[in-house]
């Protein structure tokens, strides 16, 4: 009986080691696990941002509020901002804030790097699939690190860049219960950026037929895009007239086609038109769109609160194609005015990352910054561009102008040719453009003012990321 | 103990002070209807609170005149309530003897439907800081469903015919958009002019240009709801064959007189007559 017994426990525990063998093999959770070449693409896929910085444009000269029209919800978050103040509501999680994009960049880097870690072990694929995998989710980091860095440094600065803090630059997937992580400097940040952007741009330049010609992916053309805005935000002006002329070589120079675009709204309405305005299938000059879930709440629609400045909007005039984004918020006595560029109902949209008129009006500031200033060559790009914006009445600028003068030209295009698109707060940054910030936009008195420089343009590192990184709260932007 | 109590009515004192000096800026408080009504005692009445409390009973429209000044909506636009020899005067003639009863008489059933139950008499408004006295300052007052405001009663003189008649169709306008915001002008109403609307802008065009860009003027060119509402105004404002004259100018403007006219047609009002009505009480009575 007792040798029963033995033999007996002795198979059970075999069985049991034999099933924990088999139980450890398989994750605990029933997660997948990412190993082949298209788990890592559909990862990569996952990993693609959208425009959780285009709320900047509350902070820029473009906006002023307007509290009558302003949805309720929305005042503890925007109007702190607005007032360039530390002390919104960080935590109204659906819309775009210092907040949410901090958190949002962050999990983008997190898949990013996953690809980026793992990649080579995929357990198929050739190496140059793998690669152009890496180059992509290379891409997608430094794309969310520049967006960071410049969302909560300073800008670009060689005199104060060693000491400019940027962003934690977290280039792994963390192994530890909470690690904390402190911030590397803006230089630091621009060296990782570059870092990964050329080393993706040189995987794509060595297997062209394999690199993403989806516009929703980084395409050649999104990549050398994106390596011009990041040379014009530093002063590269050699390497901006460069890529530029990569990404038109890449991708073709067709700007955006506004007679076609209001002949759409004519036909359809505004619901049709908003829905489809940076639809990439129909307008092939989008280099790089992201679609996601609502989030210009602010600047976008006729309850957001904030308007298209009343001087500003004078600029764009009545033979100007772009007139026709403007809409009506309130009476004709709140004299308000949004844009809809992107659909203004709470379905999806699409946003614009990267666009070709932002490509050739950086190619044309270049030209006038860069030590060998070619005037004709900025005018050129200039006229290609308001040639196409102006109905009626179109005059070029005299050739005769001063260099003075044709950048102003060129900065007052940008202005508003990329008005409600999220960029506009970067060049308020690297061009040291002074903002003045009224609650009453008739009155004389100025609540905000941002001054060239100033400590503001850096926002301040959010309150939930804080929490999660205690070791922030001793490197907090000075105030 | 004593220096306790020292303290304590220290603390009374500052308490009280504090009140005194929030009281000097009065915030408003989302929470408080400021168009609450409350009725005045009748041994207080005066004689427009009768002629008040007679329209009530004849029309069923509550015309209030008097309400905290600072108010109407937050922001930096507001109404104050008009003098009250204006109000009185206002009220006699436009309200008794020009617009209820002759809406009442001659559109029984449009009127029991569409008439708004609450009136809001305006001696003008401010907007940041500037002051108006415009008829038309009722405008971003007028969506709601029951309530109808106008301006400029403060500017009201009954021996300017032409004013009279202005403010009467101009009342028009703004009851317009009660009756947008209630039953909704729709996307194909919206469509005949989109993307072409002046915005901003309406003010710096004519009426003729307007006209030939498809609005009966150039402040319908402002938005599509302006637009509805002026193509009420001109109707009421013009005689038939003007109306007639100018829609075959234009194929928007034929498309949106067809619009306009059945929308108010089927609810029972024909917006010829009304213009009939409208000429004849102002410019054919004795008052």
């Amino acid at each position: 009986m007792k040798k029963i017994t033995l033999h007996s426990i002795v198979i059970l525990v075999l069985m049991m080691c034999n099933s924990c063998q088999k139980y450890l093999d398989k994750p605990f959770d029933n997660r997948l696990e990412i190993k082949s070449v298209p788990d890592f693409k559909a990862l990569t896929r996952q990993a693609y941002p959208t425009k959780y910085d285009i709320f900047t444009e509350v902070l820029t000269d473009t906006y002023y509020i307007y509290p009558a029209l302003m949805q309720a919800a929305w005042k503890p978050l925007y109007t702190p901002i607005y007032l360039y103040q530390d002390d919104y509501e960080y935590a109204i999680k659906y819309a775009a804030s210092p907040a949410t994009a901090y958190t949002h960049f962050y999990n983008k880097i997190y898949d990013a790097n996953y690809v980026i870690e793992n990649i080579v072990n995929a357990s198929d694929g050739k190496e140059s699939e793998r690669d152009v995998i890496l180059a992509e989710a290379l891409l997608i980091r430094a794309y969310c690190y520049f967006v960071l860095t410049n969302l909560f440094g300073k800008h670009y600065n060689v005199n104060s860049y060693e000491t400019d803090l940027a962003v934690p630059l977290v280039t792994d997937i963390n192994k530890e219960n909470r690690p904390t992580y402190k911030r590397g400097t803006v230089k630091e940040a621009y060296q990782l950026i570059e870092a990964d952007l050329y080393k993706a741009i040189s995987i794509y330049e060595k297997y062209p037929a394999l690199t993403p010609v989806n516009p929703y992916q980084f395409t050649a053309a999104a990549a050398y895009a994106f390596a011009c805005r990041l040379s014009l935000y530093k002063g590269d002006y050699a390497n901006t007239i460069a890529y530029a002329n990569k990404t038109f070589e890449s991708n073709g120079m067709v700007l955006r086609d506004m007679e076609k675009d209001r002949d759409q709204l004519y036909k359809s309405g505004w619901d049709f038109f908003s829905s489809q305005l940076n639809d990439p299938s129909t307008h092939p000059n989008i280099i790089m769109a992201s679609q996601s879930a609502y989030l210009h709440y602010a600047i976008g629609n006729s309850w957001g609160g904030f308007y298209v400045d009343r001087d500003f909007r004078k600029l764009i005039t009545d033979d100007d194609y772009r007139g026709l984004y403007k809409n009506n918020a309130g009476t004709v006595i709140d004299d308000c005015i949004f844009m809809v560029k992107n659909v203004t109902d709470w379905s999806d949209t699409r946003y614009i990352l990267f666009g070709v008129e932002e490509v050739l009006l950086s190619r044309a500031e270049a030209y006038l910054k860069i030590n060998t200033v070619n005037k004709n060559a900025a005018l050129k790009d200039l006229e290609v561009l308001r040639k196409s914006r102006i109905e009626n009445n179109y005059q070029p600028l005299p050739m005769n102008s001063t260099n003075e003068q044709v950048l102003e030209e060129i900065l007052s295009q940008r202005k508003i040719e990329l008005l409600a698109e999220g960029l506009r707060w970067y060049d308020i940054k690297r061009l040291g453009i002074r903002v003045e910030h009224k609650m009453d936009a008739k009155s004389e008195t100025v609540d905000a003012t941002l001054a060239p420089n100033d400590p503001r343009t850096a926002l301040q590192i959010p309150v939930n990321a804080r929490i999660g990184n205690p070791e922030l709260e001793n490197q907090l932007n000075p105030r | 103990m004593k220096t306790l109590y020292y303290l304590l009515i220290l603390l009374g004192i500052s308490v009280f002070h504090s009140c005194k000096t929030e009281e000097n800026n009065p915030t408003i408080d989302q929470k408080i209807d400021y168009f609450d009504i409350t009725d005045k005692p009748k041994e207080k009445w005066n004689e427009l609170d009768s002629l008040c409390d007679s329209i009530y009973n004849a029309f069923g429209v509550k015309v209030i005149y008097e309400y905290t000044p600072r108010l109407i909506r937050t922001g930096y636009a507001y109404y104050y309530p008009p003098s009250y020899e204006k109000a009185l005067a206002y009220t006699r003639l436009m309200l008794a003897k020009f617009w209820l009863p002759t809406v009442k008489k001659a559109f029984p059933d449009y009127f029991a439907r569409e008439i708004p139950r609450e009136f809001i008499l305006m001696g003008g408004y401010y907007h940041s800081t500037q002051s108006d006295l415009n008829a038309a300052s009722g405008a971003g007052f007028n969506g709601q469903f029951y309530r109808l405001g106008m301006g400029g009663i403060n500017m009201f003189d009954k021996s300017d015919k032409d004013e009279l008649y202005d403010h009467l169709v101009t009342l028009w306008h703004e009851h317009a958009h009660n009756q947008d915001v209630k039953y909704g002008r729709s996307k194909y109403f919206d469509n005949i002019s989109v993307g072409t609307y002046y915005k901003e802008a309406w003010s710096t065009k004519s009426n003729s240009t307007a006209n030939k860009d498809g609005f009966f003027s150039a402040y319908g060119g402002f938005a599509p709801e302006e637009d509805f509402a002026t193509g009420v105004e001109y109707i009421t404002r013009k005689s038939k064959q003007e109306v007639l004259s100018l829609i075959e100018t234009n194929e928007k403007l034929k498309t949106k007189y067809a619009f306009i006219y059945r929308f108010y047609n089927d609810k029972g009002m024909d917006l010829h007559r009304l213009h009939e009505l409208c000429d004849s009480v102002v410019f054919k009575t004795t008052y």
